[in-house]
């Protein structure tokens, strides 16, 4: 590395490092916080829709395969199965909308048989289908949902994709028979909170850094004496960015491994299916690396982005002042995400801190696309890039050194 | 004598908003600090920019330093003109003055070092002349002692030694005794006599009459931005001080103005 870059660096890395009280605020706090406040949030979601543990599931069941039935049989899965008639299935759907009973599976006659010579490669009618109704707002149900769609979904796995699951129909054309009424509110807030706070965390612990560092730096006089040098303003710019991100950096891991130990406690019921939800079985290498990927270039942009704004302002204070709304700014970017959904909209990748959203939110719901996201990072190393060229020819300003 | 420093008609002027208007009592927005000063230094030199507060001292040296651009003229800076080659400039000037600090968490050793780097000087190069300099000022035991814990004589030292870690030809120290005690202020001023002796030009700005005499061979006196007078210290002052001399042309000045 250029020797200029590397001193400034190496100057900013020293000095964090020897502020114990700003090595605290930047780096451990936010990942506690992230712990701290998915962890309370799951806490409260349990207690609100928590089931018994010892709550037998009840599931109504049409034309039910004897495959099936022996995968649903185990004691430990406590999956009451009760065969119906489809004549019965209005009935049961009502029940299950009331919240008063839990899933309904609807099975097509002969099923073993059609799935049996069904050959996806040849066929013209569509592959024999499966409905599973479930109601998301009653917890129970939620989570005799996800039990049976894991099973099913691994059957559907062992038979190469020779009947389909909960595909559309003509009474259901958006495939979704979830029954609930009113959306399972935490549920929602979840899924709208932790990408949410993860990013507005990663901003919080580079705003305990940069202002202090860029704008301390212009306010103590010291800017000034680095600039009668011959370094170039481009490499003290990166210098400082490159130094300031380190710790950024060491934030967001924070703010990772926080997230990473909180997703256990945030997702109802995935206890009961897989045991003690471990973080490798709930991502994949590849999520986690592109949730990494994402924290790191979030973090290199919200230090260009904060360091141009510690440039602009006289001192600290005014640096925050500044820095508070767009921590605002930060949290409705996180948030759209999660209202937005799994766009696919090439624009929406390329909005910084938003795309960072709606890559988070897509990991969580394991729908991400690596191109996407891909798109995402690059985006946000783009944007950071500019914004530290921009602080490098504000570095050039006599009107922002020496005023 | 080689000519190291050639200021022409140099100008800085600021735009002022409302506020300053007011408080300074200009009718105009803009405001010329300093305007169409000329002066020129040369090799084995020291000299002095006298004049009251806000005549515009600092502000001539900044743009000297290339730290704020000029609005008009130009300066040679050993054959550079801080207009179109900065760097070339800033590679053979060492500034000191007060508002440029060090920073307080860091020691005068890391400092040296740091700013060796930046200049891009060869690591043995900068060993052998941070020893000299600390060795010259005794700062030896503080070395390794954070800025923020030194002593006002020992941090002026300190920061007088980095600022000539690449041996500039020209140093401009802007007020460089302000606040010292008679001893420290002293070690200062015989070192730029030494920096003189040496072939430097040295570049000095003081409200101090004494240091001026002593020290300068030739001093310009500027008032409200305009250069008014420049000569030797002899030929200023002839058969009067350089006090009596100052608040002579001080007063046909101002009042002039008014
Ligand atoms: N950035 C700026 N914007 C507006 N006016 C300025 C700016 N910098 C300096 N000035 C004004 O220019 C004038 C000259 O200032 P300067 O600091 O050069 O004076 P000086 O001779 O160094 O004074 P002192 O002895 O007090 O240090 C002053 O009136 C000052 O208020
Ligand atoms: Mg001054």
């Amino acid at each position: 590395m250029n020797n200029v870059v590397f001193a400034v660096m190496k100057k900013e890395i020293i000095r964090i490092f020897n502020d114990k009280k700003l090595l605290f605020a930047a780096v451990i706090l936010p990942g506690f916080l992230v712990f701290a406040a998915i962890s309370l949030t799951g806490l409260m979601s349990d207690m609100m829709t928590g089931v018994d543990e010892n709550h037998v599931y009840e599931v109504h069941a049409v034309n039910l395969p004897d495959t099936i039935a022996t995968l649903l049989a185990p004691q430990e899965l406590r999956l009451n199965v009760m065969p119906t008639t489809l004549a019965e299935t209005p009935r049961i759907r009502e029940e299950i909308a009331d919240q008063n009973t839990d899933i309904l599976l609807v099975f097509p006659p002969n099923f073993e048989a059609d799935v049996a010579i069904f050959d996806p490669s040849t066929a013209t009618e569509p592959a024999p289908n499966v409905e599973m109704w479930s109601n998301s707002a009653r917890a129970s149900s939620a989570e005799a949902a996800s039990i049976v769609a894991a099973l099913i979904n691994a059957y559907h796995h062992s038979l190469t994709h020779r009947f389909t699951f909960n595909a559309p129909t003509a009474e259901v054309t958006d495939g979704i028979f979830d029954l609930a009424t009113a959306a399972d509110l935490m549920a929602l807030l979840l899924g709208l909170m932790l990408p949410m706070m993860f990013i507005l965390f990663i901003f919080t612990g580079c705003q305990s850094l940069v202002p202090e560092s860029v704008a301390g730096e212009k306010e103590r006089g010291t800017l000034g004496t680095l600039l009668v040098t011959t370094a170039s303003r481009k490499q003290m710019a990166l210098g400082k960015t490159l130094g300031l991100a380190f710790f950024s950096l060491l934030s967001a891991v924070g703010s990772f491994v926080g997230l990473m130990f909180s997703v256990g406690q945030m997702m109802p019921g995935a206890d009961e299916l897989i045991g003690d939800v471990s973080i490798l079985e709930f991502f994949s290498v590849q999520d986690i690396l592109l949730l990494l990927l994402i924290s790191v270039s979030l973090s290199l942009l919200f230090v260009a982005l904060l360091s141009v704004i510690s440039t602009y302002s006289k001192s600290v204070k005014e640096a925050n002042a500044v820095a508070t709304p767009m921590a605002i700014v930060v949290l409705i970017g996180g948030m759209g995400g999660g209202l937005a959904g799994g766009t696919d909209m090439l624009l929406f990748h390329l909005i910084p801190i938003f795309n960072s959203s709606l890559g988070i939110t897509a990991i969580i719901n394991s729908e991400a696309s690596v191109l996407n996201i891909t798109v995402a990072i690059v985006s946000n190393l783009v944007f950071a890039m500019i914004l530290t060229g921009v602080m490098a020819s504000m570095f050039n300003s006599e009107k922002i050194v020496f005023d | 004598m080689k000519e190291i420093l050639n200021v022409k008609n140099l100008t800085k002027k600021f735009k002022l908003t409302k506020k300053q208007q007011e408080s300074k009592n200009i009718k105009t927005p803009y405001f010329a600090a300093v305007d169409n000063v000329s002066f020129k230094s040369y090799e084995g030199e020291v000299f002095g920019l006298l004049g009251p507060n806000g005549a515009g001292k600092t502000t001539t040296m900044r743009m000297i330093a290339t730290l704020i651009n000029a609005s008009a003229g130009d300066a040679d800076v050993n054959g550079f003109s801080i207009i179109k080659h900065p760097l070339e400039v800033r590679r053979n000037i060492g500034f000191l003055t007060n508002e440029l600090k060090l920073d307080e968490f860091f020691t005068p050793n890391f400092h040296f070092d740091f700013f060796a780097e930046l200049r891009g000087i060869p690591k043995n190069v900068a060993s052998r002349r941070k020893a000299e300099l600390f060795d010259r000022f005794g700062l030896g035991k503080y070395a390794d002692v954070k800025i923020g814990k030194l002593s006002q004589g020992n941090k002026q030292k300190a920061s007088l030694a980095i600022s000539i870690v690449h041996d500039p030809a020209i140093v401009i120290f802007d007020e460089p005794t302000n606040g010292l005690d008679v001893v420290t202020a002293k070690v200062v001023t015989d070192f730029l006599v030494e920096l003189k002796r040496s072939g430097k030009s040295v570049i000095l700005s003081t409200h101090i009459f004494g240091l001026l005499e002593n020290l300068c061979d030739r001093v310009g006196i500027i008032i409200n931005g305009k250069m008014v007078a420049c000569d030797t210290v002899s030929a200023l002052a002839g058969e009067n001080s350089l006090e009596e001399m100052f608040f002579d042309i001080y007063h046909k000045t101002t009042s002039e103005d008014v």
